[in-house]
């Protein structure tokens, strides 16, 4: 039971928006499509709604193949990125239209029944009597998925319904929805290029690039193990950094060389360590402004290019011998433009991948 | 460049008719300096009167009481061009029938700036906002975070620029390039050292860019300061919930007999507290961050215990939701403490950390 | 084809083939036959061409017809901007203004032929008249000048409000920010008109120009109720000189003139519309 999509491919005007993509989502999953913008994530999401058509390949709900059945037939749900609503209905009449076109007839009694259990649950009672126009952005987008929850549908598409809120809202919707609509039972696939959205709230999580899907699997196995230094990369909050490294054999010691003040010692690990160059990867909350956050830490200087304030924490950007790295301190701290500091590094903390495939070698901690 | 002050402003869009005791200010009382050279910014929610500071300050509003001074000088009634107060709007202001280098030396060439300096200048500005390559540009061609560079270029090429307001300059961009250019405008302040004010709803923007962050809500200034005080020392409940991500925790509590009564559980606290808190027994606002809150999964003399309903993963850290019959708060855990949603935990406050709140302002 | 969206589309093809495609075939046939009303056609091949291109009453018509367009767009479009700037931006001006723009635009051609008929009456007409005053004699049934002109003005009265309307649509939705950026970048009144509005206007101005040009091409009603082309063939426009020669039932002729009446006004809309969508574009110098 769930949704399949098998061997989707879709170009437009020539350009390929989805190469050949396979995956299965089970019922009672939160899925996010990951990626950037241009990656093919709504592309499959509209594919697997129904509102698009694949070049090749079939789409599956529970079993059957509903790749031909146009999208009014299919009896789901989708919420926008635009605040999607009526313009003259109340917010009100708005979240009860599914139910009023919908093919089962609902007594009154009960559509109100049901309109006033998800405004409360969306905090809209207030403003039930208001027109969209006259209520919030964040209420707006509210009344959007207050009428995807109302329809009884088993599978909800969501395609960046957060990317045009304040933050604060943004923030206080990322731990409602997750709740919401999880108690639907059904699938939930959820589109969108912010990381963090996915770790909130997903269960699973497919990245995509360049119309190529690179890695599927549970939230946990793909942001611990990434399978492409991509998938790292990009899929991790705040960033990851990526350095190059150069394998150095001396005195019966195997070493990673960044540059010569960072040297990891990778001898316990050299049986799987067959080529010459890698890309080492580490998140920014492994680079730490203080030799206090662990053992065995590898100091290195480095010039503070700018501080950018991330909510509680402070995401410094600073250059070290032409890499610039990203640490994240979880603080409210303020560097001056071109202070001078000394980082630390865990390597007991790092990924390494292979320069030329680009796919994980190993980890340095389970 | 120069400095910016802000006596006494009170601004409303209710025409003189209206009596006095009836008119609705969308401003009042503000009272705001801005050194020369600093980095600013102006925060709020949106509608809380931000656009109508920015206004009277470039001149396009009169305000209907008080003054705007540049370097000590009354601008109040001089025209915008007059002032010298350059403006980035919030979706990107370029002249189209124009490449990029004629956009840029528009209004140099307005001053009738002789060619030649006009293009050594140019260039020095393309250079600052990576804008070199683009000079020969099409303007039709470009993205709108280019764009929004050109018009942030126009706003500091000219040297007699007293200050530079950025109105939400960010909120069309591509979240793609969003960061860069976020980063870009601080880069670009902090090399220029032009007094500027970047006016957001944005916190995060805000506190990125500014050294000195003013906080506006319903018109009023409830708060100037570092980021750093901003987030540690927040005059009202609003900031504390307003700045930080997630916000502060806030619960309605009362003094009763060296305790804090919640609706459902009570907090024992030292007698240096109570005499902190004087005579403020009734209606206070208790209010914790959710990244100092102690969470432990045993029971613990003085912890309350909580249900954890929520956790979200974020990398870093998780944030629990955890809730009691009657109260809810949040807490930011490492990965390490092994918690799982349906979980009972026993959550203390550390004093020295809490944040009461009375009558909206912070007495502790 | 996956989208069958165009399949919506076929009804009005049919319809389009019907009014245009097949007329418009039936014309190039007859444009390649000497053909009179009653008598037997024969193919004559480009002959009729030949004959259009060297009859020195076409070239008179079409140099006519020009003059008449060009100057027609040289009044009007300017004439239109000015009257759409000074146009109340709000207030309960606006409804006023739009209102009395509108009306010239509601009077049907013939109408306005019929009118301006009434108004140069030599016995009756006001104009005349009034042109008496100044000693001057106004009579459109003898003077080509004064024939010309009145329909020049009358074509000016009946359409700037159109281009007016359009630009007035236009300027509405530039944004503010727009004008304020430029006061703060010091930009004169003129500079702010040529490097903000001007542009920002070029849309509807494609618009614009296109329609008058194609229209005013088209003009036909007003000079044959006014002095029915005359005096001389001093108001005979193309589609009347390509009209009159259908009446004479020659049809070869009135085919082979009507399509090159119809490759002059594709030929020039597309320059225009070319013309306009390119200059001022920012190109590098």
């Amino acid at each position: 039971m769930g949704i399949g999509v098998f061997n989707i491919e879709k170009s437009y005007e020539g350009a390929v928006a989805l190469n050949d993509v396979s995956m299965e989502i089970e019922d009672g999953a939160f899925v996010t499509l990951l990626g950037a913008t241009g990656a093919g994530k709504t592309t499959l999401l509209r594919i697997m709604a129904g509102i698009d058509r694949p070049d090749k390949g079939r789409v599956f709900y529970d079993g059957k193949d509903v790749t031909d059945v146009p999208v009014q037939k299919r009896n789901i749900s989708m919420v926008y990125q635009e605040f999607v609503n009526y313009p003259s209905m109340t917010i009100y009449e708005n979240i009860a239209s599914p139910l009023r076109v919908s093919k089962t007839r609902y007594s009154k009694t009960d559509i109100d029944k049901q309109v006033r259990y998800h405004a409360e649950l969306l905090g809209l009672t207030a403003v039930l009597n208001h027109y969209p126009e006259e209520v919030s952005g964040g209420q707006k987008q509210r009344t959007a998925i207050a009428r995807a929850l109302i329809k009884d549908t088993r599978f909800i598409f969501l395609d960046e319904p957060l990317a045009n809120l304040d933050y604060k809202l943004r923030e206080e919707l990322r731990g409602e929805l997750k709740t919401l609509l999880q108690q639907k039972g059904g699938a939930v696939v959820y589109a969108t290029p912010e990381s963090v959205d996915a770790l909130s709230m997903s269960t699973d999580v497919a990245y995509f690039e360049e119309g190529r899907l690179l890695q599927y699997g549970p939230l946990q196995e793909v942001y611990h193990n990434p399978a492409y230094v991509e998938v790292g990369a990009y899929f991790s909050y705040p960033t990851m950094n990526i350095m190059e490294a150069d394998k150095v054999t001396e005195q019966g010691k195997t070493s990673l060389s960044i540059s010569d003040e960072i040297r990891i010692d990778v001898t316990d690990f050299r049986d799987r360590l067959q080529v010459q160059q890698y890309l080492v990867g580490v998140r920014a909350y492994n680079l730490y402004t203080s030799s206090q956050n662990g053992r065995g830490l590898i100091p290195f200087t480095a010039t503070v290019e700018l501080a950018e304030e991330l909510g509680s924490d402070t995401e410094l950007h600073v250059r070290h011998q032409g890499l610039v790295l990203v640490v994240l301190m979880q603080e409210v701290a303020r560097f001056p433009i071109g202070t001078e500091i000394t980082g630390y590094l865990d390597p007991s903390r790092l990924f390494i991948f292979d320069r030329e495939t680009r796919q994980l070698v190993l980890k340095t901690f389970s | 460049m120069a400095r910016i002050e802000l006596e006494g402003i009170s601004h409303t869009y209710d025409p003189p008719s209206v009596p006095e005791t009836q008119r609705e200010y969308a401003v009042s009382n503000l009272d705001i300096s801005w050194p020369d050279g600093s980095a600013n910014a102006l925060l709020g929610p949106s509608g809380c009167g931000k656009t109508t500071i920015l206004n009277i300050i470039s001149g396009l509003l009169q305000p209907t009481v008080g003054r705007v001074l540049v370097d000590g000088k009354d601008v109040t009634p001089l025209a915008p061009r007059e002032r010298k107060i350059a403006q980035v709007f919030q979706f990107p202001v370029v002249y189209d029938s124009m490449n990029v280098f004629d956009n840029l030396a528009f209004p140099l060439r307005n001053q009738k700036v002789p060619e030649k300096a006009i293009g050594k200048k140019v260039r020095e500005t393309a250079e600052i906002l990576d804008l070199e390559d683009l000079l020969k540009a099409r303007i039709t061609r470009l993205n709108a975070a280019d764009k929004q560079k050109i018009s942030l270029g126009r706003s500091i090429i000219r040297e007699d620029t007293a200050a530079v307001l950025l109105d939400e300059p960010l909120t069309v961009i591509d979240p793609k390039f969003k960061g860069g250019l976020r980063r870009k405008l601080r880069e670009v302040q902090n090399r220029l050292k032009k007094t500027m004010v970047y006016v957001t709803h944005d916190q995060h923007e805000a506190l990125t860019f500014a050294d000195n962050v003013t906080i506006i809500k319903d018109g009023h200034l409830i708060q100037q300061g570092t980021p750093h005080e901003l987030h540690s020392q927040p005059a009202s409940p609003f900031i504390g919930y307003f700045i930080g991500s997630p916000g502060m925790n806030l619960l309605d509590c009362t003094l009763q007999d060296s305790a804090l009564q919640f609706s459902d559980f009570h907090l024992p606290v030292s007698q240096e507290m109570k005499n902190k808190l004087g005579s403020a027994g009734n209606g206070l606002k208790f209010g914790i961050r959710p990244e100092v809150v102690d969470i432990a999964t045993r029971e613990q003399a003085g912890a309350v215990a909580f249900t954890v309903s929520v956790i979200e993963y974020t990398g870093a850290y998780r944030v629990l939701t955890c809730d009691r019959e009657s109260s809810r708060i949040k807490a930011r855990v490492s990965e390490s403490i092994p918690v799982t949603e349906g979980d009972r935990i026993w959550v203390s406050f550390p004093e020295e950390k809490l944040n009461l709140f009375f009558n909206e302002k912070r007495i502790v | 084809m996956k989208n069958r969206g165009w399949l919506f589309v076929i009804p009005a093809l049919a319809v389009l083939a019907i009014s245009a495609f097949i007329p418009l075939m039936t014309v190039i046939n007859y444009s390649l036959h000497y053909i009179f009303a009653g008598s037997t056609p024969t193919f004559v091949g480009f002959e009729n061409y030949v004959e259009v291109l060297r009859d020195s009453a076409f070239l008179r018509a079409l140099v006519r017809q020009l003059v008449f367009s060009m100057g027609i767009l040289a009044v009007e479009v300017p004439l239109g901007i000015c009257i759409a700037l000074c146009l109340p931006k709000r207030g309960p001006g606006v409804a006023v203004c739009l209102v009395l723009l509108g009306i010239p635009l509601l009077i049907p051609f013939n109408v306005v032929g019929i009118i301006a008929r009434v108004l140069t009456q030599s016995a009756v007409g006001v104009i005349p008249e009034f042109f008496a005053l100044f000693n001057y004699s106004f009579n459109v049934a003898k003077d080509p000048v004064d024939a010309f002109m009145t329909i020049f003005l009358l074509d000016v009265w009946h359409w700037t409000p159109l281009v007016a309307l359009l630009c007035y649509a236009g300027l509405q939705a530039i944004p503010d920010a727009y004008y304020q950026a430029a006061r703060i970048d010091g930009a004169s009144a003129w500079k702010t008109f040529r490097y903000v509005t001007l542009p920002k206007l070029r849309s509807v101005l494609i618009i614009g120009v296109l329609l008058r040009f194609m229209d005013s091409f088209k003009i036909y009603a007003e000079p044959l109720l006014l002095t029915g082309g005359g005096p001389g063939d001093a108001t005979t426009f193309l589609s009347l000189h390509v009209a009159r020669k259908a009446e004479s039932y020659n049809l070869g002729y009135a085919g082979a003139s009507s399509f090159i009446y119809l490759f002059i006004v594709i030929v020039f809309s597309y320059i225009f519309f070319q013309l306009m969508t390119h200059i001022g574009k920012g190109e590098t110098k």
